[in-house]
């Protein structure tokens, strides 16, 4: 128990200095950086007076470090601050957006894992089979293509000339479904290839000699010796997918004119609103820190052995 | 044929068709003409031409050259960066190594995407702007793989041999170090730039990468996304060629992978 106690403890500290780190980065870039907010908010034909006023209004005649201690602890306790263009708090833009995004992510992660890991098995088992170079040549094609030409196909295919989902924007569940599977496309053809790679190591271990050699099945060897083990290594692959998957859903929300958080995010950047743009990221980051978090407990809770590292 | 070789052959058309571009083009990449618009492939325009009558040829040879530029630059930045912080941090000791990688922690949890979002805002977007994102983006992968490596041989006799002949820690880093892992790098490098281009794609797409008149494939793409049911050929040879690009770096680093 002792080994499990300093494990989460490591992790709980190191969660929390990485995101120290990333607050620093994400308010010190908008501080170091050469350019003026003000000025970039208001453009350079702005008056004096209404670009002192602002900068007063951003705080930005206070001292940084006075202005990140401000930003911090309003971030921990939820505040996000105020958007500019928007004049109405960050978190009351984000209530919408992030429950769609959420789902529309959940929803690609679950087709990947559903496509991936019987893939996956199967090309591993039928090594050297037309069926496996299929799917060694599917997955490539997968992690190539990129996903938002992916999902401009998808429209015009599914949407547009046989009209089974709807083209754009969001109107119910099945207006995410194009999107979640363009989505779930580049992640499901890496995983493909990690439970491949996976499940091909596995089953050229002893052990796995042994349960045929006692006379189990195939299909008890295959999934209660084999999937067991190889489950390991596609989990750990699978939390660092679904970082790659937020960054997936600010292009797809663009492809598909979904109104999530990318969208906010996307239209924060164009229209300089350094508050919306601070406070995404921050969450954003934050996100996936704790994504990867929770999926290294659950893989010390999988995998005894990483405990000891 | 070996995958390595496929990789390299459309890496290698990618390249051709882009230099043919910097010299020739069947057409005015950039001409207006709107009595043109919408013609589909043929024989004049062997991949029809866009919303402004523009020929998409002549686009596509010369969309190529800002994405392997970016993309090639921000990798060798990186990379050289990311091989440089996680030496220190492999070399320097417990305290360098924790900080360092704290850092490569950070940097992990905000893909180029998200850093390229956020220096968009401040500096507008651009084709540095991209390039400076992707580049920071690629800096922890570098980074980890060099400390991984140094730790692991670190103690290994022929080091510590070195060491003891007097050495400096600059000597050992770049005559035994560095050396032994130089095909691991590479791997990581082809694959760094299949990801690169995607990023940059995503992001002109996006309409914070490259900005018009510079022409990209993403961007082309994302100009042409309104006309798609109208005219479907505009969408189908930018995202073609990116695919092509990416793919081909996928499999060289790919077949890298194998021969290790």
């Amino acid at each position: 128990m002792n080994t499990v106690r300093r494990y989460v403890l490591r992790k709980i500290l190191g969660f929390f200095s990485t995101a120290f780190l990333i607050s620093l980065v994400t308010f010190g870039a908008l501080q170091v950086l050469p350019g003026d907010p003000a000025t970039l908010i208001l453009g350079t034909e702005a008056s004096p007076e209404a670009l002192i006023s602002l900068r007063s209004q951003l705080g930005l005649d206070r001292p940084a470090i006075v202005r990140y201690g401000q930003w911090l602890v309003r971030f921990v306790q939820g505040d996000l601050g105020e958007s500019i263009r928007y004049s109405i708090p960050v978190r009351e833009l984000m209530g919408h957006a992030v429950p769609l995004t959420f789902t529309l992510a959940i929803m690609a992660v679950s087709a990947a894992l559903l496509i991936a890991v019987p893939l996956g098995i199967v090309s591993a088992t039928k090594q050297g089979t037309w069926f496996s170079k299929v799917i060694v040549v599917l997955s490539q094609l997968g992690m190539a293509m990129p996903q938002f030409w992916v999902g401009i196909l998808f429209i015009e295919f599914f949407a547009v000339r046989i009209r089974i989902f709807p083209s754009g924007g969001y109107d119910g569940l099945l207006s995410l479904v194009l999107p979640a599977l363009t989505l779930c496309m580049p992640r499901a053809a890496v995983l493909t290839r990690m439970v491949r790679a996976g499940m091909m190591s596995v089953l050229g271990q002893d052990y796995v000699r042994t349960a045929r050699a006692k006379g189990l099945s195939e299909r008890t060897v295959l999934y209660k010796h084999a999937l067991a083990n190889g489950a390991i290594g596609v989990f750990t692959i699978a939390g660092i997918q679904l970082t790659q998957l937020l960054a997936g859903t600010i292009v797809i929300e663009q492809v598909f004119g979904l109104p999530g958080l990318g969208q906010l995010l996307l239209a924060g950047v164009m229209q300089r609103d350094l508050p919306l743009v601070q406070g995404l990221v921050m969450l954003s980051g934050l996100l996936i820190l704790f994504v990867n978090f929770v999926f290294d407990l659950i893989l010390m809770l999988l995998d005894p052995r990483v405990r000891f590292e | 044929m070996e995958k390595r070789q496929w990789g390299f052959i459309l890496v290698l058309f990618v390249v051709l068709i882009t230099s043919i571009g910097l010299f020739y083009t069947p057409f005015d990449p950039t001409q207006v003409r709107v009595v043109d618009r919408f013609q589909p492939p043929s024989r004049t325009h062997w991949f029809g031409t866009d919303n402004f009558g523009r020929d998409i040829l002549s686009r596509i040879l010369v969309g190529g050259r800002w994405s392997l530029f970016v993309g090639g630059a921000a990798v060798f930045l990186g990379s050289t960066l990311g091989v440089f912080f996680g030496s220190i941090a492999g070399l320097g000791g417990k305290g360098w190594d924790e900080a360092f990688m704290r850092i490569a922690d950070g940097l992990y949890a905000l893909p180029s995407i998200l850093i390229a979002l956020l220096l968009a805002t401040i500096w507008g977007p651009g084709r540095n702007t991209v390039l400076i994102s992707i580049a920071v983006g690629n800096i922890p992968v570098f980074m980890r793989l060099t400390r991984s490596h140094i730790l692991k041989v670190k103690e290994e006799p022929y080091i510590e041999a070195a060491r003891a002949l007097g050495a400096s820690e600059f000597r050992i880093l770049f005559r035994h170090i560095l050396p032994n892992i130089k095909d691991t790098l590479l791997v990581q490098v082809s694959v760094s730039l299949a990801g690169a281009i995607l990023a940059e794609a995503s992001l002109s797409y996006l309409g914070v990468g490259i900005q018009p008149p510079d022409p990209s494939w993403g961007r082309m793409l994302r100009d042409a996304q309104p006309f798609a049911h109208l005219a479907p050929w505009t969408v189908i040879a930018p995202g073609l060629l990116i695919a092509v690009t990416v793919l081909g770096f996928n499999l060289m680093g790919d077949e890298l992978i194998e021969r290790r």
